[in-house]
């Protein structure tokens, strides 16, 4: 027995750890959950929920019809473009350059986000002087070119004039960055992307009361006319590759 | 008797004691696993670095979308859409009905996720107007004419739609709706009706034309939604 013991012991060794070679990675499991914290010890199994007929809407399931007036859009348009003209040089996209101040009085308007779509709306400028570009930082009178591949966009202009660059590809291409693109520390949004210009698209002159059906994946790049602005209804429906939080 | 059954156990404790330690040790092993945390630095977790080509690499290739998911943007100038309008406008005051998808081009505009179509109004419309739909989502632009819209609350007797004596789920009509919330409409308004919120349009003279985006709530398969 004691003379046999060791190469037993090895063995048994040799055999546990080839059966733990052969198996599913339990280092996963082990280090369980998000952000490191461990697996339930208790091993207790998932709860076991139903399906639902019906999924909730996310988030904050708008239940009620809404209407916006063209009026009222038109109004939102009118104010942006001026602020815009006081203050040519302020950045409309992701915030900087100082507080947006409409008059008092104008329109407030109220987006809804879905689970599957999201209703919002823009606003887009001419720069007169080259400012670095809201996401990649290059030096430009315009913003960023954008692509997405897990959205369609549906625009409707709404006040303003100028161009869509749309279709082609995108020169300087990056991914994007949930934090803008001139850090490097940033998350990076797989399927989003931007960048400038666009090389073989084609170009819409585009005015208020037009539409603009981008499909996923197809680079799409506003150029408003000087001194105008553009705004536009940004409705993006995702479809499905990724999360809502995700899509720009 | 007594030193057989102790012999018996020895040699099985060893062995068990043996593959525990193997496998313990092994590239699957959980205590191998849990010894440390794989992005720890001086003893702090830090975030998981990211490694990507800048600029990005080409894309694979593009996912398919059903049905007929355009490669390229479409484009529709005002001009075009008020002159949809026009032409259904007086088609239905000569008392010809047509297909208001044909007044505009590249409608209807399909998606697995979305569905574009053109729908008219004709003033004094009777019968069954009210509809629910618990498929999908609703985001309408009014393209010309004026009227309202009478959207949420219930439809009053409502009834399921049936064709050729098979039930459409998800699919209500009726005449009337009670509780709801009245939207006075004109060209260039949007209306957002949520899935399963009773809507019924009505129109000025000269009818009421609008864009209908129909967005697949994903609850059952586009030949299922009217």
């Amino acid at each position: 027995m004691t003379r046999h013991a060791p190469s037993l012991l090895l063995v048994s060794a040799l055999v546990g750890y080839a059966a733990g070679s052969v198996s599913p990675r339990a280092d996963v499991a082990a280090q369980g959950g998000r952000g490191g914290q461990p697996a339930d010890p208790l091993g207790t199994p998932a709860p076991n929920i139903p399906p639902v007929a019906n999924p909730p809407l996310y988030p904050d399931p708008p239940l009620k019809p809404m209407h916006w007036s063209i009026d009222d859009l038109r109004k939102i348009h009118e104010a942006r473009a001026a602020f815009q003209r006081a203050n040519p040089d302020r950045p409309t996209q992701g915030g900087g350059g100082g507080a947006l101040t409409l008059p008092q009085g104008t329109p407030v308007f109220q987006g809804q986000r879905f689970r599957t779509h999201n209703i919002s709306t823009n606003f887009r400028a001419y720069y007169e002087t080259e400012r670095p570009a809201n996401l990649t930082g290059v030096m430009s009178h315009y913003d960023d070119v954008e692509q997405h591949e897990g959205v369609s966009d549906f625009y409707v202009i709404t006040g303003g004039s100028g161009q869509m660059i749309v279709d082609g590809v995108i020169e300087n291409r990056e991914y994007r960055r949930a934090g803008g693109n001139s850090g490097t520390a940033s998350l990076l949004l797989p399927g989003e992307f931007d960048g400038q210009p666009i090389k073989g698209g084609k170009t819409y002159a585009v005015k208020a009361g037009d539409w603009l059906a981008i499909p996923p994946n197809d680079p799409h790049w506003q150029l408003p006319a000087p001194k105008d602005g553009m705004s536009y209804l940004l409705l993006k429906i995702n479809v499905g590759i990724y999360p809502g939080s995700i899509s720009r | 008797m007594n030193m057989t059954l102790m012999s018996t156990f020895a040699w099985t404790a060893v062995a068990a004691v043996g593959c525990a330690a193997g496998y313990g040790l092994s590239p699957a092993g959980s205590l191998r696993a849990q010894r440390g945390d794989p992005n720890a630095a001086n003893a702090q977790h830090q975030a998981p670095e990211f490694t990507s080509v800048i600029p990005a690499p080409q894309l694979r290739q593009p996912v398919p979308m059903w049905p007929n998911q355009p490669k390229d943007t479409t484009y529709w100038s005002i001009d075009d859409i008020r002159k949809a309008h026009e032409t259904l406008s007086a088609a239905y005051a000569a008392g010809r009905a047509v297909d208001p998808n044909t007044a505009l081009h590249d409608f209807p505009y399909w998606t697995r996720t979305h569905a574009l179509f053109v729908s008219h109004t004709p003033y004094r419309q009777t019968g069954v107007t009210a509809n629910q739909h618990a498929g999908y989502a609703q985001f309408i632009v009014v393209m010309g004419g004026t009227g309202r819209v009478v959207a949420g609350g219930q439809i009053e007797k409502r009834e399921m739609l049936s064709e050729g004596g098979r039930p459409i789920p998800g699919e209500y009509r009726g005449a009337s709706i009670a509780g709801g919330e009245t939207f006075t409409l004109k060209e260039g308004d949007w209306i957002s009706i949520p899935p399963d919120t009773p809507a019924r349009f009505q129109a000025d003279p000269g009818g009421l034309t609008c864009m209908v985006m129909k967005v697949n709530a994903m609850l059952y398969p586009w030949d299922l939604i009217r």
